[in-house]
């Protein structure tokens, strides 16, 4: 990998002009990632009462005087 | 105001900022080597802010899809002369470049070859195709004397030709595109005696007429035409862009980039306008500097490996155009596994199909604005040429002594306008993209939303276009 290297300070001010791209691109992770968490917090606050209709607590449970 | 109003404010605001009075407020703050009011670079952010704000101007402006459905104006009907008269001047002008070839002085800049094919045929014809519709077509040498030979056996023969062959549906536009690498093979990788010496051009011409010949009698003189005729398909795109449209014998006024919506979806598009798009870039990429450093190397690597110093280099140069190809199209599938990821049940080949019109512009974009200045410049030795094809010291219309006159354009006009082709194209591709997906998506909002990454390979491209140019032009 050297030959590249060799003279990349002639070529490396070329990345400026992906600056756009590269913006672009942060944006449209950071979105994706923030729908997910968001689906993410969803599907779980919807499982929740589901769960605990399932697996009913202790003191839920209905009494047995035996 | 909403937010989303806010958002798109904010953005119209800056855009319009950067482009009119960023450049005058850095004007005197940059000193460069170019009287460029501001770095090349800072026109990439700018064009890519543009894009932006067309982006969001379309999600806003434009709801419901328009060029799919847009109405054609019947504007006059073609006289039956207009094709044999342009098919006789098509065939003669191939002649006269094949002959003066062959015969006239095999230096470059005298001969017509060499002018004809790279800056007249090669790009000249590209602008004459987004203006004016498919020329090409009209003037296909080839194709003409293809109709002529079939014409001329009907009549002497009453069961006329042999049927041909179905065209096999998987190839699509394959074979055009191992046409159009094989030209930008020669372009841009052959030694620059051999690709510019005429009598090796006027072989080639005879080579690539002779394949046509055979592949328009295997599956027919308009379905080869359409599919496997590198050239016919590659102007035959770019005149889906012009408002004029021609239906049997009758012209048509239809909106720009209407046509382009009617590309038939065949294998092979995609490849095909990528090895146009990157075939275009590879021709600036290999005048910058990231070339200049790295293409000597691949040349030292394969000399290593027991090349010779010519095969060396352009075994260089054919990895660099392949890798150039590759990078264009990667770019598009990026754009086309963000709108997959919008529409998972729609397959990534099926919407790359879908959305592959959209290169069509940015092709076009591409090769006006790399060619300009050469087509302003080149297009002028016409007028010698015209009168010297042969370069033999002829004068057949007195013009063999005019020149060209290079201060015709200056360097910042040229490049004011490269930009503003780029931007334009660009802009083209956001628009056939958003429009389609319109009509894809039922939802306008999942519509816009699948644009997201579409947005991002348009600024991709631009920003690269722009790269390219200025590295082309330090």
């Amino acid at each position: 990998m050297t030959f590249i290297f060799a003279h990349t300070g002639h070529w490396i001010t070329s990345l400026i002009y992906a600056a756009p791209v590269v913006l672009l691109v942060a944006l449209l992770v950071a979105d994706h990632m923030r729908n997910r968490r968001r689906e993410k917090a969803k599907v779980s606050s919807a499982a929740g009462p589901v769960e605990a209709q399932a697996e009913p607590t202790r003191d839920q449970k209905p009494h047995n005087p035996a | 105001m909403t937010r989303a109003g806010r958002i798109t404010l904010l953005v119209v605001v800056s855009a319009v900022a950067a482009l009119f009075f960023g450049p005058e407020a850095i004007a005197h703050g940059i000193a460069g080597r170019t009287d460029l009011p501001i770095p090349r670079w800072l026109f990439g952010w700018a064009a890519a802010l543009v894009l932006v704000v067309s982006f969001v101007a379309l999600a806003m402006l434009w709801p419901k899809p328009r060029l799919e459905a847009a109405r054609r104006r019947r504007l006059v009907r073609i006289p039956a002369a207009v094709d044999p008269i342009c098919a006789v001047i098509g065939v003669a002008l191939f002649t006269v470049v094949v002959y003066a070839g062959l015969a006239g002085t095999q230096s470059a800049v005298a001969n017509i070859a060499p002018r004809f094919i790279y800056i007249f045929f090669w790009v000249g014809l590209v602008v004459a195709s987004v203006a004016f519709g498919d020329l090409f077509r009209l003037f296909n040498p080839w194709r003409a004397i293809a109709r002529a030979v079939a014409w001329g056996i009907r009549r002497i023969s009453p069961d006329g030709l042999p049927r041909p062959i179905a065209y096999p549906e998987r190839l699509g536009r394959w074979p055009a595109v191992v046409g159009l690498f094989a030209f930008a093979w020669i372009e841009l990788v052959l030694p620059s005696q051999d690709r510019t010496m005429p009598s090796t051009l006027s072989t080639l011409a005879l080579v690539y007429a002779a394949v046509q010949f055979i592949g328009m009698s295997v599956y027919g003189i308009e379905r080869w035409t359409q599919r496997g005729d590198g050239f016919s398909v590659y102007f035959g795109l770019f005149a889906a862009l012009s408002i004029f449209e021609r239906r049997e014998s009758t012209l048509y006024l239809r909106p720009p980039l209407v046509g382009a919506t009617s590309l038939k979806r065949l294998p092979g598009t995609a490849a095909l306008l990528s090895v146009m798009i990157g075939a275009t870039a590879f021709d600036g990429a290999s005048e910058g500097e990231l070339w200049r450093s790295v293409g000597p190397k691949l040349q030292e690597f394969f000399v290593a490996r027991g090349a010779g110093l010519e095969v060396g280099l352009e075994l260089a140069y054919t990895v660099g155009l392949l890798l150039m190809i590759l990078l264009i199209a990667g770019i598009y599938r990026i754009g086309v596994y963000g709108i997959h990821t919008i529409s998972r049940d729609r397959s990534m080949s099926d919407l790359s199909a879908l959305f592959v019109h959209t290169l069509i512009p940015i092709a076009a974009a591409y090769v006006i604005a790399h060619y300009f200045s050469l087509l302003v410049f080149e297009s002028q030795a016409a007028s010698f040429l015209i009168s010297d094809p042969l370069g033999d010291g002829s004068n057949y219309f007195g013009t063999a002594d005019s020149t060209i006159d290079y201060s015709i354009l200056s360097p910042s006009a040229i490049w004011y306008t490269q930009v503003a082709i780029l931007v334009t194209g660009h802009i083209s591709g956001l628009i056939l993209a958003h429009d389609r997906a319109l009509k894809v998506f039922a939802d306008p909002k999942l519509a816009i939303r699948s644009q997201y990454w579409m947005l991002v390979v348009m600024v991709g491209f631009t920003s690269l276009g722009l790269w390219l140019l200025s590295a082309s032009n330090q």
